[in-house]
Formats: C-alpha cells, sequence, structure tokens
C-alpha cells in the first residue's frame, strides 16, 4: 500500500487547512478564496480520475478503509459538486459568516464524505459520517439568524437521535457477528444465517444512515434545513451528504450484508415508494423553491433506492449514475436561486417572468427541472430510464410503475415554476446580475446535464461503470 | 440513404442558429427556419421517390451500452415513414411560408421561427425514429414546443392557461405511453421498433402494451376524453394550430398507432377499444362543433372529430385507409385554418356571426376556404371523400355497425357544420362595421392557400379507385384490398349533399325561421358546454388530486393526527407519549422516525424471509 | 453474570435515552438525553466486548464514541447558545418557524 491512494482526501484535508489558516486572518475581505478552494477541489477531483482511470484497488488498516471503483466514482462526484460549490460562491455574500469559515467547514465536511465513501468497517463509517455532519451542522447555523439557527438545531438534534440509533444497531451487528470488518461480517453472516435481533440492527443501521439521504421516514430534516440555512450552505447539504450516505449505504448493504439481500432489499422498495410519494406529493403544494426543492430532493432519494431495492450490480451502477445526473440537476437549481433570489426573493411566484428578466438563468433553470422531471432528451431522462429499467429487468415491474407514476407527479410542481418564468407576466422588470462565477458554475452545468442526456456513454465510461 | 437524418438536423440547426443568433437576424430570422425546412422537404421527396422504387433502410448506432443494457438510435425508413416525412414537411414549409406575413408585426419573430422549428424537427425525428426510447423522446420535444407556442403570446392569460392544459392533459397520455414502453421492455428485451414489431407476443402483453401505448396516442391526437385541450389550444396563433391541427402534434398519436399497428392487431380487444374510442370522438366532437361560434373552435372540434375518424379506420383494420385520411386531412385541414386565419387577420374577430359576406372582399380566401371546406365535407371527388371511403367501407365491410353508423353520422354532422361555417362567413350581407376594414390578405398568405388548395381538394386522387388506389397499396399491411362498396359509396355521397344542404338552406337561403333551435333547447345547451366535460374535469378530477396533495402534505406539518390514528393500537403508555410529544416539531419529527423504525421492525420480523 | 443482563441494562439505557430525547421540552436536556442513548448504545459494545473473542475492538469504538460525543455536545451547547440569542428560549417546542 502507499500513501499516494489517500491523495483526494489528503489534498481535501490541506485544502481545509488552507482554508483555517487563511480564517485566523479575520480582517480580509477575500473574493480569491472561493476559487483556491475550489482549485484544490479539483484537484482532489485529478488524484481521484487518476486512481478511478488505473482501477486501483486497495485495502488499508486491516480491511478499514477501502479504495475502488466504487469509492473513486462516488468521491469524483463529490468533489466535483464541491469544487462547483465553492467556484460558483467565489463572489457570493455568504451572509453573516466569514468567508473562510464557511470554506473551512465545507472543506471538512467534504472530508468526511469522501471517507464515507471509502469506509470499510462500522467504525470508520460511525467516524466519517460524524465528520460529514457536525461541519454540515455549523453550516446550517452560519447565517446566525432565527431561521437558520433553528434549522440547525432541528438538523442536530435529530442528527444525534439518528447517529445514537446507528451507534446502537452498530454495536447489535458487532455482537451478533463478532466483527466491525464489513468482509468479516459477510463471512460471518453467511455461516450463521439471520436472526431476529440481527434484523434490529440492520434496521437501526439502515435508520442511522437514512436520515442522511433524507429516506422517508428519516426525512422531516430536509425541507427545514434546505429552508432555513444559507443557499450556499443548502447547495452543498443536497449533494454532499447524500453522496456519502449512499455510498456508505451500498457498501454496508452488498458487501457486509449482503448474505442477507433477500431480507433487506424489500425494506428498500418501502422506503424508496415512501419516499416518492412523501417528497411528490408535499412538493406539489409548496410555495417556496427552496423547499420544494427540498421535498423534491426526498423523492430523489426514493428513486435512487430502487437501484438498491432491486439486487443486481446492473441497478447499482444505475443508482451511482442516477446520483451523477441528480446532483448536477439539484445542484444547479440551488444555483438558480442563489443567483436570483437577492433580486426576485425565493418564493415561486416571485419567479414570474424571470425569462424576461434574465433568460439564461430561466433557461438554465428549465434544463435543470426538466432534467430532474426526467424530460427527454436531458440527463434525468437517461438517468431515470436506467434506474427503472433494472427494476424491470429485476421482476420488480410495479416499482418501475410507481417511479413512472410519480415522476409525473412531480412534473406538476416542477412544470409550475416552469410556468411562471415563461408564462406569467413578470411584477418587476430590473435586471438580475449575477457574478460570473456563479454564471459560469450553472452554464457548465447545464452543459453537463446536456452532453450527459446526448452523450451518455461518454461519461460511463469515465466513471468507469 | 444515410442522408436522412439530415431532415430533422436542418430544422434543429435552424433553432440552434435562431435561439443564438434570432436577435441578430431579426425581420430576416425567417429566411433560416424557411430554408432549413424546405430543403427537408426536398430531401424527403428524393426519398419518397426511392422508397417508391422499392428501398428502405434501417440504420441503428448504439447509444448507449452499459452492462446489459443496449440502447440504439436510428433511422428508420420505410413507406410510411416516407409518407409521413411529405406531409410534415410540406404541411410546415407552407404554414412557416404563411407566417412570413401572419407574424410579421409580432415582437418575438425570430423566438417563433425557433420554436416553429424546433416543433418541426421534434416531429421529423419522431417519424423517423427507429427504437421507441428515441421516438419517445421526440414526443416529449413535440409536446414541449406545443406548450412555448401556444402560449406563445403569454401576456394573454387564456394562452397561458391553455399551453399549460395542453401540457397537462396530453402527460397523462404520456403516462400510458410510457408504462407501455416498459411493458414492452419487458416482454421483448429491447425498444427497437423493428425487434419490437417482429416480437411474437403474447395476447395477454399485446393487450396491455397497446392500450398502454393508445393512452398515449389519446393525449396527444385529443381522442375522448383527453381531448380537452385541443380546443383551447386555438388561443396559439393561427399558423401554429394550422400545424398543429395537421402535421404534427396531433398526427403524432395517430401515427403511434399506425407505427405499433402489429401490436394493436395482435390483440382483437384493443382493436375494439380504439375503434369505440373513436366513434364516440368523432361524433361528439362533430356535434360539439354544431354549436360553436368561434371559427377557429369549430376547426378544432372538427380535427378531434376527423382524427377519431382515422382511429376508427385504424380500429377496424383498414390501416391505410387511416393513414391515407391522416394524410389528406393534413391537407386540407391546413387550408382550412391558414384560411381561418386570413379571415381573422383582415376581419378581427373570432366569431362567426359577426361575419358573413365576406367572399366579396376576398376573393382568393373564400375560394381556397370552399375548397377545404368541401374536401372536410367528404364532397364527392375532393380528398376528404376517397380517404372517408375507405374508412367507412372497411368498417361496413368487418360488420362494425355501430361504429359504421357513428361514421356514417358524423359525417352528416360534418358537412352540415362545414356548410354552416362557409354559409356564414362568406355569403350574405357584411356587417357594417366590416365593410371598411376588410381586405384581401397579403400575397404572402395567400400564396400558401393557392398552393396547399391543390394537394388539399386533389391528393386523394391517388388512393381513388381511378387510379386503383395506389396509395393505399403502397403502404398495405396485412389487409385485404379495398373493394369499392358501391352502397357505402352511395349513403356517404348522400349524407355529404344532405349535410350541406341542409345548412345552405338554413343558412345562406333564410327559408327557415331562425328559431328553429330554440337556444335554451337542453340538447342544444349540452353541445354548447361541451357535455360539461371541462366542468367535470375540474370537479371531479382536478378536486380530489388537490385535495389528496393538500392532506399528504398536512401530514408532514402535523404528523400528529396521523401519528395519533395510526398508533391507537399500541399501549396507553405509548399512547401518552405520542400525546405528549404533539408538543414541539422536532419530537413530532423524531417520533415518527422512531414509528417508522418500529413498523419496519414488526414488518421484517413477521414478514420477511430470515 | 451473563451478557443478557448487561444486554438488557443497555437497551434500558437506550430507551430512557429515547424517551428524554422525545419528551423534553429544554434543549439542553434534549441533549442530555441523547448522551444516555449513546451511554446505551456503548454499553452494548463493551459488554459483546468482554464476552466475545473480539477483545478489544468494542472498547476502542467506545473510546472514539465518547471522543465525537464531546464534540457533538460542544457543537449542541453552541446551537443551544445561538437558539437562545435569536429566541430567547430553549424551548424546543416554541421554534417552529420552519414547517409545512
Amino acid at each position: 500500500m502507499s500513501w499516494s491512494v489517500f491523495a483526494p482526501e489528503i489534498i481535501v484535508f490541506a485544502v481545509a487547512l488552507i482554508a483555517l489558516l487563511i480564517e485566523l486572518d479575520r480582517d480580509v475581505k477575500r473574493p480569491w478564496l472561493g476559487y483556491v478552494i475550489g482549485m484544490g477541489f479539483i484537484g482532489a477531483l485529478v488524484a481521484d480520475a487518476v486512481l478511478l482511470g488505473a482501477g486501483v484497488t486497495e485495502t488499508a488498516f486491516n480491511g478499514g478503509y477501502r479504495i475502488d471503483a466504487l469509492a473513486a466514482a462516488f468521491k469524483a462526484i463529490l468533489l466535483a459538486a464541491s469544487a462547483l460549490v465553492a467556484i460558483a460562491t467565489a463572489r457570493v455574500s455568504i451572509a453573516g459568516a466569514k468567508r473562510g469559515e464557511f470554506y473551512l467547514l465545507l472543506s471538512l465536511s467534504v472530508l468526511g464524505a469522501t471517507m464515507m465513501a471509502s469506509a470499510g468497517d462500522l467504525l470508520v463509517l460511525f467516524l466519517s459520517l460524524e465528520l460529514t455532519v457536525l461541519p454540515s451542522y455549523a453550516l446550517v447555523a452560519l447565517k446566525r439568524d432565527g431561521r437558520s439557527t433553528e434549522a440547525a438545531l432541528k438538523y442536530f438534534l435529530l442528527g444525534m437521535v439518528a447517529s445514537a440509533i446507528f451507534i446502537y444497531g452498530a454495536s447489535l451487528t458487532f455482537g451478533l457477528t463478532g466483527s466491525i470488518s464489513f468482509t468479516d461480517i459477510a463471512a460471518s453472516l453467511s455461516r450463521t444465517g439471520m436472526s431476529p435481533a440481527l434484523v434490529i440492527g440492520i434496521i437501526t443501521l439502515l435508520a442511522g444512515l437514512g436520515f442522511k439521504i433524507a429516506a422517508v421516514p428519516f426525512h422531516f430534516w430536509a425541507p427545514d434545513v434546505y429552508e432555513g440555512a444559507d443557499v450556499p450552505v443548502a447547495s452543498y447539504l443536497a449533494v454532499g451528504p447524500k453522496a456519502g450516505g449512499f455510498a456508505a449505504i451500498i457498501r454496508l448493504f452488498v458487501v457486509a450484508l449482503g448474505p442477507a439481500a433477500t431480507t433487506w432489499a424489500p425494506l428498500f422498495a418501502i422506503i424508496a415508494v415512501g419516499s416518492m410519494l412523501v417528497g411528490n406529493l408535499a412538493a406539489l403544494s409548496q410555495t417556496t423553491v427552496r423547499r420544494l426543492l427540498g421535498y423534491s430532493s426526498i423523492a430523489h432519494t426514493g428513486y435512487l433506492l430502487v437501484g438498491l431495492a432491486v439486487v443486481s450490480g446492473y441497478a447499482r451502477t444505475s443508482l451511482i449514475f442516477y446520483f451523477l445526473v441528480y446532483s448536477a440537476a439539484v445542484l444547479g437549481a440551488f444555483l438558480i436561486v442563489l443567483a436570483a433570489a437577492p433580486t426576485v426573493g425565493e418564493s415561486i411566484e416571485g419567479f414570474a417572468g424571470l425569462s424576461k428578466r434574465a433568460p439564461g438563468l430561466s433557461f438554465a433553470m428549465a434544463v435543470f427541472l426538466f432534467s430532474l422531471v426526467g424530460l427527454p432528451p436531458l440527463a434525468g431522462f437517461i438517468g431515470k430510464f436506467y434506474l427503472f429499467s433494472s427494476a424491470v429487468r429485476g421482476g420488480m415491474v410495479w416499482l418501475a410503475v410507481v417511479g413512472v407514476v410519480n415522476s409525473v407527479i412531480s412534473f406538476g410542481y416542477y412544470s409550475n415554476i416552469i410556468r411562471q418564468m415563461y408564462l406569467v407576466k413578470p411584477v418587476a422588470s430590473s435586471e438580475v446580475s449575477v457574478p460570473w462565477p456563479l454564471k459560469a458554475t450553472i452554464y457548465f452545468l447545464v452543459a453537463a446535464i446536456a452532453v450527459i442526456g446526448i452523450y451518455p456513454s461518454a461519461i460511463l465510461t469515465m466513471l468507469n461503470l | 440513404m444515410t442522408y436522412a437524418w439530415l431532415i430533422p438536423a436542418l430544422p434543429a440547426a435552424s433553432f440552434i442558429i435562431l435561439l443564438f443568433l434570432g436577435k441578430r437576424f431579426g425581420k430576416w430570422s425567417h429566411f433560416v427556419s424557411v430554408g432549413a425546412i424546405l430543403s427537408a422537404f426536398a430531401i424527403s421527396s428524393f426519398i419518397l421517390y426511392q422508397v417508391i422504387g422499392g428501398r428502405g433502410s434501417e440504420v441503428l448506432i448504439p447509444w448507449l451500452s452499459i452492462g446489459e443494457l443496449d440502447l440504439n438510435v436510428g433511422i428508420l425508413i420505410d413507406r410510411l415513414t416516407a409518407v409521413m416525412l411529405m406531409v410534415v414537411t410540406s404541411v410546415a414549409s407552407l404554414v412557416q411560408i404563411y407566417s412570413v406575413g401572419y407574424m410579421k408585426e409580432d415582437r418575438r419573430y425570430h423566438w417563433y421561427f425557433a420554436c416553429l422549428s424546433l416543433f418541426t424537427a421534434a416531429m421529423l425525428m419522431l417519424v423517423l425514429s427507429a427504437n421507441y426510447v428515441q421516438m419517445y423522446a421526440s414526443w416529449e420535444l413535440v409536446g414541449l414546443c406545443s406548450y412555448l407556442l401556444i402560449g406563445f403570446w403569454f401576456e394573454k392569460k387564456a394562452a397561458a392557461d391553455a399551453a399549460k392544459k395542453a401540457f397537462v392533459t396530453t402527460r397523462i397520455g404520456d403516462v400510458g405511453f410510457l408504462l407501455g414502453l416498459v411493458v414492452l421492455y419487458y416482454a421483448v428485451g429491447n425498444l427497437d421498433v423493428g425487434s419490437v414489431l417482429a416480437a411474437r407476443l403474447a395476447p395477454a402483453v399485446a393487450t396491455a402494451a397497446s392500450l398502454l401505448l393508445f393512452l398515449g396516442a389519446m393525449g396527444k391526437s385529443a381522442q375522448f376524453p383527453l381531448h380537452v385541450w385541443l380546443p383551447d389550444a386555438m388561443e396559439g396563433p393561427t399558423p401554429v394550430s394550422a400545424l398543429i391541427h395537421a402535421a404534427t402534434m396531433v398526427a403524432a398519436g395517430v401515427y403511434l398507432v399506425a407505427r405499433s399497428y402489429p401490436i394493436f392487431a395482435a390483440s382483437g380487444v384493443a382493436m375494439d377499444v380504439v375503434a369505440g374510442i373513436g366513434a364516440v370522438t368523432a361524433l361528439m366532437a362533430a356535434t360539439i362543433a354544431l354549436v360553436q361560434r368561434d371559427i377557429k373552435r369549430i376547426l378544432a372540434y372538427s380535427t378531434i372529430s376527423q382524427l377519431g375518424l382515422m382511429m376508427i379506420g385504424l380500429g377496424v383494420g383498414a390501416y391505410s385507409a387511416a393513414v391515407f385520411h391522416l394524410t389528406t386531412h393534413a391537407f386540407f385541414k391546413a387550408l382550412l385554418f391558414l384560411g381561418a386565419g386570413s379571415v381573422i387577420h383582415s376581419a378581427h374577430t373570432q366569431d362567426i356571426f359577426e361575419m358573413g359576406g365576406l367572399a366579396k372582399k376576398m376573393k382568393g380566401t373564400a375560394f381556397t376556404f370552399a375548397v377545404g371546406g368541401l374536401a372536410l365535407a367528404g364532397f364527392p371527388g375532393l380528398s376528404g371523400f376517397w380517404s372517408k371511403e375507405g374508412i367507412l367501407t372497411a368498417a361496413f365491410v368487418k360488420g362494425a355497425y355501430p361504429v359504421f353508423a357513428a361514421a356514417l353520422l358524423t359525417s352528416l354532422l360534418t358537412a352540415f357544420y362545414v356548410g354552416r361555417l362557409y354559409f356564414v362567413v362568406f355569403t350574405g350581407s357584411m356587417r357594417k362595421n366590416m365593410q371598411a376594414k376588410v381586405h384581401e390578405s397579403p400575397l404572402a398568405m395567400v400564396a400558401p392557400l393557392a398552393v396547399l388548395a391543390f394537394p388539399a381538394g386533389l391528393v386523394g386522387l391517388i388512393g381513388s379507385p381511378l387510379f386503383g388506389n395506389a396509395f393505399q397499396g403502397f403502404l398495405r399491411l396485412g389487409e385485404s384490398g379495398e373493394h369499392v362498396n358501391l352502397m357505402v359509396m352511395g349513403l356517404s355521397i348522400a349524407v355529404a349533399l344532405a349535410g350541406l344542404g341542409f345548412a345552405w338552406i338554413k343558412y345562406s337561403t333564410g327559408l327557415l325561421p331562425s328559431g328553429l333551435i330554440k337556444t335554451s333547447n337542453p340538447f342544444f345547451l349540452l353541445l354548447k358546454n361541451k357535455y360539461y366535460l371541462d366542468e367535470i374535469y375540474t370537479r371531479g378530477l382536478v378536486a380530489p388530486v388537490v385535495g389528496g396533495s393538500r392532506a399528504l402534505f398536512s401530514f408532514d406539518s402535523g404528523v400528529v393526527d396521523g401519528a395519533v390514528n395510526g398508533t391507537a393500537w399500541l399501549t396507553s403508555k405509548a399512547g401518552d407519549l405520542v400525546r405528549r410529544a404533539q408538543r414541539g416539531q422536532i419530537q413530532d419529527y423524531g417520533l415518527v422516525m422512531v414509528l417508522g423504525i418500529i413498523v419496519l421492525i414488526f414488518w421484517m420480523l413477521t414478514f420477511a424471509r430470515l | 453474570m451473563g451478557l443478557e443482563y448487561y444486554l438488557a441494562l443497555s437497551a434500558i439505557f437506550f430507551g430512557i435515552g429515547l424517551y428524554g430525547a422525545l419528551t423534553r421540552r429544554n434543549a439542553v436536556a434534549v441533549l442530555l438525553s441523547i448522551e444516555i442513548m449513546l451511554n446505551g448504545a456503548t454499553l452494548n459494545l463493551v459488554s459483546f466486548s468482554r464476552f466475545t473473542p473480539a477483545k478489544s475492538t468494542g472498547q476502542v469504538f467506545t473510546l472514539f464514541i465518547m471522543a465525537v460525543a464531546a464534540a457533538e455536545v460542544a457543537v449542541g451547547l453552541a446551537l443551544v447558545f445561538a437558539l437562545y440569542r435569536a429566541a430567547k428560549t430553549v424551548d424546543v417546542d416554541e421554534i417552529d418557524m420552519l414547517r409545512g
């Protein structure tokens, strides 16, 4: 084992240290800090891409840490998203906080999420999970007003409860299988089979991780936090912790609990259906864009979990691919809110006639939302097609049908925003001015979604799926 | 025939050029888009020539290949495609040329032509698709463009609402299409059109798949009960209506059924459903058209009715006759809409009873309108007569008498409302306030009318017995050859003449007292209110959905009630816990999390295989 | 004493903590209750460690949990403090600006 396989984590850690050092000097306004941090993440992304391209598979620390294609794919998505967040926010005012503080907490949380994707035993999983969420609690509270504090406290208290439940599950699993290493758990499980106590262990572990990915019934924090936190924070939260959470779920369930797949697969099916239904139905009657995106992200967790309810490599690949597609679109949508909110506010009605005031932004938003719906020829369509076709192949036609029907329901609230932007008269006519890094990031995401939609093979080869 | 990809690519390129450089082109935007569509038309003509010469092709290129999933895209050219390409490109070309005059003063001139180009490109891609997924993608794109074009004048609230209605209603159908694809994928294992149509499907699978696909077709082709969007879609610019009604949007549904015909043919049930829905639609829309006053709405209901007729044709197995009717209808309906546009352009009203005597001032428009109207009414010898004839004969020969009766009655009503429309608008005396402003439209608008009048009137001849039913012979797909049934032909001539004659007596000669039909007559009111279908939708469908989502939504904010109800069986201690937890939001959330875990554990321990 | 007694005790700890976390109104008390939940879980780990061949793993895990718990409490108390400054309350029932 060489240390070079840890290059992405080491670089992210270095980025965090830089942010910390700069933060010590409190008096300077630094628009360049975002670029530095963003470049750092891109460096980590390149390192990760090299590992991915070389097909490195390594196990470190007695199986506690794994570097493989699964980890590298999720890290790539996560690091790319974080780099975009950092660059997009470079010239945006981050309310109530010193810029350095934001980037410090961001990079620490990113570090945690990257480690989560590589976790090979329960202890590393727990530690990386905490490293992901602890800075994000602080991130949510960064704005220091009533709403963000409330959101942070909700996120924190519920997150703590979820963590405690997770540890309880981990302790049961450890006790019943005699190990915390994923491979040893799997070996022991195939020897002894399932027991009722282990069922409790599995479900409590799932609850702990389900909280991070905002799956029903552990989803309540998501809309509140997405609405209460500062927009840059919310845009990171919609992608970052989720990436880590999904990577960890795949690793924990497929590797460690793989022998019990027939037991947990139906569990994911239920949670998937519940998340889709709750997310989509609740989103229908929302009035602010961010809250709507919060519920929509719950619904997307539901779609993604289809990839676990169907037990096949094909389904898991489709999950990773859809996660990429989802991340690009949801990140884009949040960045649009970031760009537009100072001028038009965050209510859906505020977006009225945006196509006149900011044609570029409106077009980008339409692309993001249509991709989230899954309209061809955008990336979201291929992602959903891939995901639902895996359900059909796995013999779970009903799950695909539920997914399709839900996508159609979701169309109702996404199209409402588009209708506001394109078919309603603007209330004011002032131009929407957007800092150029933010604009560049948004257009980059539009291009990415179009390219992935039109030529998906390119990205699939890159991600080595 | 590898160059066929140029056909959709040219209008698509025009869209992209106009999207980015449109402002610079300004008033010259139409050169880009008209040039593109005319080139596409030229290529389509050449392809038709080659296909008549016996060539066809299917090009598939792998697009997405990962694991076990192979998705191809490609271009499929056969006789159906060649015919459709001709219809779409020719009508679209004329509509675009016509728009040059019609939209001259619009502020968003370039954006209009950009949308029109994209709309056409999507439809052409749909027709050429060699894979159902690709077809679905184009299908959605067609829907999206119609949304943009119907709502083009979004400052008008009605236009914005109509656009939304069109989009949402057709989405209901799209679910069917998508689910149909799920079924086909499950049964066949891939979605290439060639292999799906060649697959031998079990009857149950064929029924399920075809009914789901038909649901999609019902949305796009405005079949009862999903037809409600089409009349409202009149809020768009008139050339757009012409395009939607003749060549693009509504033709997509019929095309889908025609393309998937082997799947439908494998299921008797599906065929009967198609014919039945077609019959209901045809008759219902024709009756509604009788009492409308808005010139474009009359034409809109007439489109719905004619689409119903096409579905009848497909349902009774007259595949080629149905496609033939689609073709002839495209031409004469485009002509009628463009004619109506010309009338509206000069009269500045859409109410036919505010017009009258326009023929004197607008000779060209009136003449071409008459050609289109007579073709629609099934006047012997003109296009509509021959194509309608094929459908009626097939229904009669097959012994589907109720459907046949419905189709015949529809023809009678059609002839009547066409006569009413023409006589009220063009004959009689002109209103005072009209005299000054009415004028013939500019050449750019009248020329396409004149050009369209020829195919509208005469294209039917290529499918008539006079030419040995050449059109049907070209398309034939496992159906017996057409044989002229003199009785059916006689009946159809009789109803066409009767309808037109009665309209003439009623609206032109004034022989009948005007109070013959009382407007308070309940039947009249029923028709006038379009069978109250819109109201039924609003109250019966939209309200419960909104209510349902509200209900589920309140679950999230006031989890309490749900939690209380759901856990009534828990011990009093747990009940106490729930009640206490009602006080604070965070703890409600936490409580539901914990209850969720408990429910999952119970469920797993009870039902799951350990 | 057998393993069952330890497990039962830890389950009771966990349950009491959970009950407290879901019912106490004072944010600090909720925080305390969550600590009790964590103690239940760690007790599980330690006792499994004692009674199974994998000797030290559970104990090491416990040490890490204690460290993380300390960090969490620091964040938590800071948040409660911020809440008090913003809303003049530490009562979790009274913060419901964000809902729906």
